[in-house]
């Protein structure tokens, strides 16, 4: 008999990605948080500390959060192209998962613009720390990780702050946490 | 005849409840989604369009077999309910999984997603609604990848949602109306109907007619059944595949390029569907618009030059792929070469040299039979995207297609937006897809897609171009400007629509199909 979950999860597909269940399931912890990054594009190496750390195709995205949740995953992290955040957050809808936090990273003249929208304490924090952080915004993000979602608050502040200075990337990244409830 | 939208009865607190305890008795109280269940918000348009209004639902069912579907339109015909199916629900850029209209029951198939039958000898699968190209391709691979599937960009759908919509894929089984082969279909009075042979002939997936009249094309772009099981033909993997880019600098080279492909195209010379893109729209797998112009308003020709020289494209874009054996590949090439020289600048490229080609390497593969979520990433192209597609279909004449285009670049720029067009070529006919990409949240930027869509159909209809797929949104509008001979086509369908589902509970307003509409026709 199929349960209501896995009628939900009955969106989900058999995969792109034959490597990475594998890859998963190798895998002797099983963190709180995922970190999931496009492969073409975020600078990760500030990331690797912070939590287990998935390198993202477009085409591994609806595998991966199949894997993930199948396997209880709390929360996933992302720092990734929109594209890649719109599959992730409608496939881990399906499996019961809730957007918490959302962040827009704009890179345009030479400056990067966040609007950032979560839990207000922990958005405080980031537009504290964002704006001196310039071009190394990437490590401000990482060092908020731990506090970013994880609450079960619902209230949610927009907020925008500017950064002095961005990388020579021009273009538009977002993160984003989803949590299950 | 004057076909608007009129919302549907909503119903009543004391019926409402009645109708989901009937609904819950019938199908368990897990498979019925009622106002306050989260799992009500995924019937919705991600990419929807501000002017179009509410479409939300009343309520949500999930039946898991064909009995389950016959009890739930016996509740909606008793309640006066309006069912809207989805299969896999993922039509994006045209509705999403949003009905025509707010108030509908849902009727979601996710849950229906078996395949019935792979035949490897024939080459072809039957499968249920909920089940994607992706599932498909898997299962494909599984028996050892003999048989290709034809995917579209959007490969999280699924073939029997496709096929309803009138869609199309890319090898050479790509015109998947043609592709279907048998119907199981439920009607609104609960009776099942077999298409292809209703006397369970060994043909039944094989040969796509039984006797009489041929009723399949009846279920596709309407509100005429429930269609509960599909036969796909499947493609053998050929011999070899060589897929290849053709590109023209000046924009006025495409009556040249066009009128050189055409007798190549009628002969049969150019399989699969050839697919020629302006420069944004095949800039936009690799790249984002912000990388070359920032601020509002069209790209401009500068940026149109840095583009053609970093990604080495042209204004025009013809991806294609030729499929056999490698001497009858080298036949191929040559016939394409030879034709290629009429056409001033055209340069002919293969996978060697377009290594760094994001759009290469996702034609390519969805050329090739494999399922690819490439595409997606032309919505980068303006931060958090999505899309509208406004789509034409035009005689295959470069003449023809040289105005069109320049139609449509001049109402994209007007409106605001990047010329992000592609012509698919068919063997007579182009079908020229307008894509309007768009930020998703802005509700200025749904509003000018919006207009912009109106914009272009009111100028192909003066065109005398007929568009083959509208968006819920526009249904009404495609619809009407059918006009011929006193709106005869229209009545036509009104007439089969009255008689098939007299008391109009499935998805009024599909298609501009609404319950009611024939009787009172002009003698
Ligand atoms: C990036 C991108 C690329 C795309 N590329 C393509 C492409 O290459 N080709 C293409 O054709 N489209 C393309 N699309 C559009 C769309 O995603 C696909 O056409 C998709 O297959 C349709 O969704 P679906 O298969 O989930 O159908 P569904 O959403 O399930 O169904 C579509 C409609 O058909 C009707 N319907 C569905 N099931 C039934 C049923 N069982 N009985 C009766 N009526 C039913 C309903 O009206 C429903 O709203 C693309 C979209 C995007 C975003």
């Amino acid at each position: 008999m199929v349960s209501r979950r896995s009628f939900i999860k009955s969106s989900m597909v058999a995969g792109l990605a034959p490597g990475l269940l594998h890859a998963q399931t190798a895998d002797r912890h099983n963190d709180a948080t995922v970190l999931v990054v496009d492969g073409d594009c975020a600078d990760t190496r500030h990331f690797t500390r912070q939590c287990r750390l998935h390198r993202l195709e477009i085409n591994d995205s609806i595998e991966l959060v199949e894997t993930l949740a199948q396997g209880g995953q709390a929360r996933l992290f992302g720092l990734t192209r929109d594209s890649s955040y719109f599959i992730v957050a409608s496939m881990s809808a399906l499996h019961g998962y809730r957007l918490t936090y959302h962040g827009v990273h704009d890179f345009r003249d030479g400056q990067c613009r966040h609007q950032l929208r979560g839990e207000p304490d922990a958005m405080n924090a980031l537009v504290a720390n964002l704006p001196p952080a310039g071009a190394l915004w990437t490590c401000a993000l990482a060092e908020a990780l731990p506090r970013l979602g994880n609450t079960q608050k619902a209230a949610l502040i927009d907020t925008q702050c500017q950064a002095a200075s961005a990388t020579a990337r021009r273009g538009h990244l977002v993160s984003w946490c989803v949590e299950r409830v | 005849m004057k076909a608007s939208a009129s919302p549907a009865q909503p119903i009543d607190a004391a019926n409402g409840k009645r109708a989901l305890d009937a609904l819950r008795t019938a199908l368990g109280k897990d498979w019925v989604f009622a106002a306050g269940d989260q799992a009500l918000d995924a019937y919705r348009d991600d990419y929807a369009l501000a002017p179009h209004g509410d479409t939300r639902p009343w309520a949500a069912v999930a039946p898991g077999n064909l009995k389950q579907i016959q009890k739930v339109l016996e509740i909606a015909r008793r309640y006066k309910l309006a069912l809207w199916p989805l299969s896999t629900g993922r039509n994006l850029g045209y509705g999403g999984a949003a009905a025509r209209q707010a108030g509908a029951l849902m009727l979601d198939l996710k849950r229906m997603k078996r395949i019935i039958e792979v035949n490897e000898r024939a080459a072809y699968a039957v499968v249920e609604p909920g089940v994607s190209y992706l599932d498909l391709a898997a299962r494909l691979r599984k028996l050892g990848g003999r048989l290709w599937v034809d995917s579209t960009g959007s490969p999280w759908g699924g073939p029997l949602g496709n096929f309803l919509e009138r869609g199309v894929g890319y090898t050479p089984y790509g015109q998947h109306s043609d592709t279907q082969c048998g119907l199981q279909v439920v009607l609104a009075d609960g009776t099942v109907v077999d298409t292809a042979s209703g006397i369970k002939a060994r043909t039944d997936n094989l040969y796509r007619y039984s006797h009489g009249a041929w009723v399949d094309g009846l279920f596709n772009q309407s509100n005429f059944g429930i269609v509960t099981r599909i036969g796909v033909q499947l493609m053998p993997a050929p011999a070899g595949y060589r897929p290849y880019l053709v590109t023209v600098d000046a924009e006025e080279n495409l009556q040249a390029l066009l009128d050189a492909l055409r007798p190549l195209s009628l002969e049969g010379l150019l399989p699969g569907r050839p697919t020629l893109m302006t420069l944004p729209r095949a800039a936009a797998y690799g790249a984002t618009r912000a990388q070359y112009q920032t601020g509002a308003g069209p790209l401009r020709a500068q940026a149109h030059s840095r583009l053609m020289a970093e990604q080495a494209r042209g204004y025009w874009n013809l991806y294609g792929a030729f499929y056999g054996a490698e001497a009858l590949l080298d036949v191929h090439v040559r016939e394409l070469q030879n034709a290629l020289r009429a056409v001033p600048g055209a340069r002919l490229h293969f996978a060697d040299t377009r290594a760094d080609d994001a759009a290469f390497k996702c034609r390519a593969a969805l050329m090739g039979g494999a399922p690819s979520m490439d595409e997606y990433k032309t919505l980068d192209w303006v931060g958090a995207g999505a899309h509208l597609d406004f789509t034409a279909v035009l005689p295959f004449d470069g003449d023809v297609a040289q105005s069109a285009s320049e139609a449509a670049r001049e109402l994209c720029h007007a409106h605001g937006f990047d010329d992000c067009a592609e012509f698919q070529l068919e063997p007579r006919a182009l079908r020229l897809e307008i894509r309007l990409i768009f930020e998703r949240e802005v509700v200025a930027q749904q509003r000018a897609a919006h207009a912009a869509v109106s914009a272009l159909a009111a100028r192909f209809v003066s065109l005398g171009h007929g568009s083959p797929r509208a968006h819920l949104a526009f249904m009404d509008d495609t619809a009407a400007s059918y006009r011929w001979s006193d709106d005869a086509l229209a009545h036509a369908s009104a007439a089969i629509k009255d008689v098939l589902d007299a008391q109009g509970v499935l998805a009024p307003g599909k298609s501009a199909l609404w319950p009611g509409r024939h009787s009172g026709r002009r003698k």
